[in-house]
């Protein structure tokens, strides 16, 4: 029970931060490899105001996503405004990572360097971490819902026609990498509070890898496609752990199978709704079982 | 329109010298125009002439290597495009440019909410301004496209459409950002001689309805001799004549270089 109780803790960050991530990479079409830079950030930070500075885990949480968020704007501003795009970006972004992680494993004053930083008082429950991630993947999920959502869609889709429709392109992309940042960095909070250690080790180029895997797995467009994914990718591993050698291997077929079937990812251009589940169990009945016409019918339209 | 029922005496849109390099390339070569208030202006000339080349130097997305563009007097060079386009000028693309996965309705409301009325705070939260904005903006773009007689693809992606209705939603899309400066890259193109009349139908009546100064870039000659009050023909780069459509007709240097291969079409 314990280790299923982990198990949605461990899901429910990863939900936190991949939501933020899919705004930038599914909505938005900004690819980034080094989100785990900014869950660090959030995870240190948060850590040592309640450490060292005696705020309250809650407060000290937020303040963590904000410092991610605050990092994200100079880089932004550097980057997006150099229309550095595409893959020269996604490259940038793990070059930041990595250096973030480089960063805090040299720096043995406070957060113990590569030692990693022990002590953490352990304040975050299933509760704590259920409230962030149903107020977060509300708000983003009101967010993409209003124009705000759309506009970003139509830089994914055509960058230049949305620029010259009036859509401040390089604004909203900072506003979207910065988005990105905060739940980045709350997810790393989070992970700080529940595992009560913070190893650099742990925010390396495979965690950016991972939650940027759950985004394009999940579907482009798509809220609640990232999402189901950001879980399957943390009770995968885990129930795969069984066949441990072939775990991999498995993970790796998986991602083959969704990009040859699926590009646009198993929910791209969806969301998941019951009343969508319930079309599509319907279009299975009737492919199983033809109504009344047959086959035939269906050929003649 | 022939009749040039609003035109003003000061230019309110001139190309200065524009030049224009793509490394060894002069797509651009001193190239120097006038638009009035309300004129209907043509760009012509052959393929490759760098009048797609203008366009993208007029809305911000090449930099010329010289000269200026003005628009009421003011530069618009250094300015981003979406600043253009807060100035007043829209475009549609030689290449269909929509954003193909969203709706036709979805197309046109970025036009008129391309800065939504409300803070993204708003949005997170989803106060009850953002339905409200974004209801308006809806009707918005219901109303204009039911002017464009777009009602009926409203729904549809914008992608899956027919080709000449997705050139109209192009149209649509660039009257919701309210220009007052309309560019049109080659509107008829692939369209027939039906099809061309209808489009020029259209044309005459946005143009009347929301008081445009439009210039048009096309290849179906008897359009642009039809619409266009003053008519400006590029050849490699450089401005070969400027002049009313007749002018232009009995230009030798224009028919030697573009309207020769055309004749048949500029006489019918
Ligand atoms: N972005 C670009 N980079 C390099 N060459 C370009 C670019 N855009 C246009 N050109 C070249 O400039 C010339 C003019 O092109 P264009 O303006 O599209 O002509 P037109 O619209 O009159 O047919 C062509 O030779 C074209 O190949
Ligand atoms: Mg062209």
């Amino acid at each position: 029970m314990k280790y299923f109780i982990t198990i949605c803790i461990l899901s429910g960050i990863n939900i936190i931060t991949v939501s933020g991530l899919a705004v930038l990479t599914g909505f938005c079409g900004i690819f980034s490899m080094g989100h785990a830079g900014f869950m660090a950030i959030g995870g240190y930070f948060a850590a040592c105001m309640n450490i060292y500075a005696g705020v309250h885990f809650i407060p000290a949480i937020i303040m963590g996503g904000a410092a991610a968020a605050l990092v994200s704007l100079p880089l932004g501003y550097v980057t997006l405004k150099n229309k550095l795009s595409g893959d020269y970006f996604a490259i940038a972004m793990l070059g930041f990572g990595e250096s973030v992680r480089l960063i805090i494993a040299n720096t043995k004053p406070y957060i113990q360097g590569a030692m990693g930083l022990t002590g953490i008082p352990k304040k975050v429950d299933i509760w704590v971490v259920l409230a962030f991630a149903a107020i977060i993947v509300y708000f983003i999920g009101n967010f993409l819902k209003s124009q705000y959502g759309k506009n970003l869609t139509a830089i994914r889709l055509q960058d230049e026609a949305a620029e010259m429709m009036g859509v401040p392109v390089m604004e909203n992309k900072i506003w979207v990498f910065a988005i990105s940042a905060f739940t980045a960095g709350i997810g790393g909070a989070l992970y700080g509070f529940f595992t009560t250690t913070l190893y650099p080790g742990n925010f390396g180029s495979a965690k950016s890898t991972d939650i940027l895997a759950a985004v394009v797995f999940g579907g482009i467009n798509s809220l609640t496609g990232p999402i189901i994914a950001a879980v399957l990718l943390v009770a995968l591993p885990e129930l795969l752990r069984v066949f441990a050698a072939w775990r991999l291997v498995v993970y790796g077929l998986m991602f083959v199978v969704i990009m040859l079937f699926r590009p646009e990812g198993l929910l791209g251009y969806k969301e998941f709704s019951f009343p969508g589940i319930i079309r599509f169990l319907k279009i299975i009945f009737h492919k199983i079982i033809p109504s009344k016409g047959g086959i035939g019918a269906d050929e003649g339209q | 329109m022939k009749d040039n029922k609003h035109i003003a005496s000061d230019a309110y849109f001139e190309v200065r010298g524009l030049t224009i390099k793509f490394g060894g390339l002069l797509a651009s070569n001193d190239v120097s125009f006038q638009v009035n208030r309300g004129e209907f202006f043509g760009l012509i000339g052959p393929n490759g002439a760098g009048k797609t080349t203008i366009f993208n130097a007029i809305t911000g997305s090449v930099t010329p290597s010289g000269g200026d563009i003005l628009l009421n007097g003011k530069s618009l060079l250094r300015l981003r495009p979406d600043q253009i386009a807060r100035r007043g000028i829209s475009r549609t693309y030689q290449n269909i440019r929509l954003f193909s996965s969203m709706t036709a309705e979805e197309n046109v409301s970025i036009g008129f909410q391309n800065i939504p009325e409300y803070s993204r705070l708003a949005a997170f939260l989803r106060l009850p301004i953002v339905r409200k904005k974004d209801t308006q903006v809806k009707e918005k773009a219901i109303c204009m496209m039911e002017i464009l007689d777009l009602l009926p693809y409203k729904i549809q992606q914008a992608g899956n459409l027919p080709y000449g209705i997705q050139r109209k939603l192009e149209i649509a899309r660039a009257l919701a950002t309210k220009p007052t400066l309309l560019l049109l890259d080659e509107p008829a193109a692939g369209m027939n001689n039906d099809e061309c009349n209808e489009l020029a139908t259209l044309l005459r009546r946005i143009y009347r309805e929301f008081d445009l100064t439009v210039i048009l870039i096309e290849h179906h000659i008897d359009l642009v001799l039809e619409l266009c009050d003053r008519i400006c023909v590029l050849n490699l780069g450089s401005v070969l004549a400027n002049g009313s459509p007749s002018e232009i007709q009995s230009n030798p240097k224009v028919i030697e270089a573009y309207l020769g291969k055309r004749k048949e079409v500029a006489n019918a």
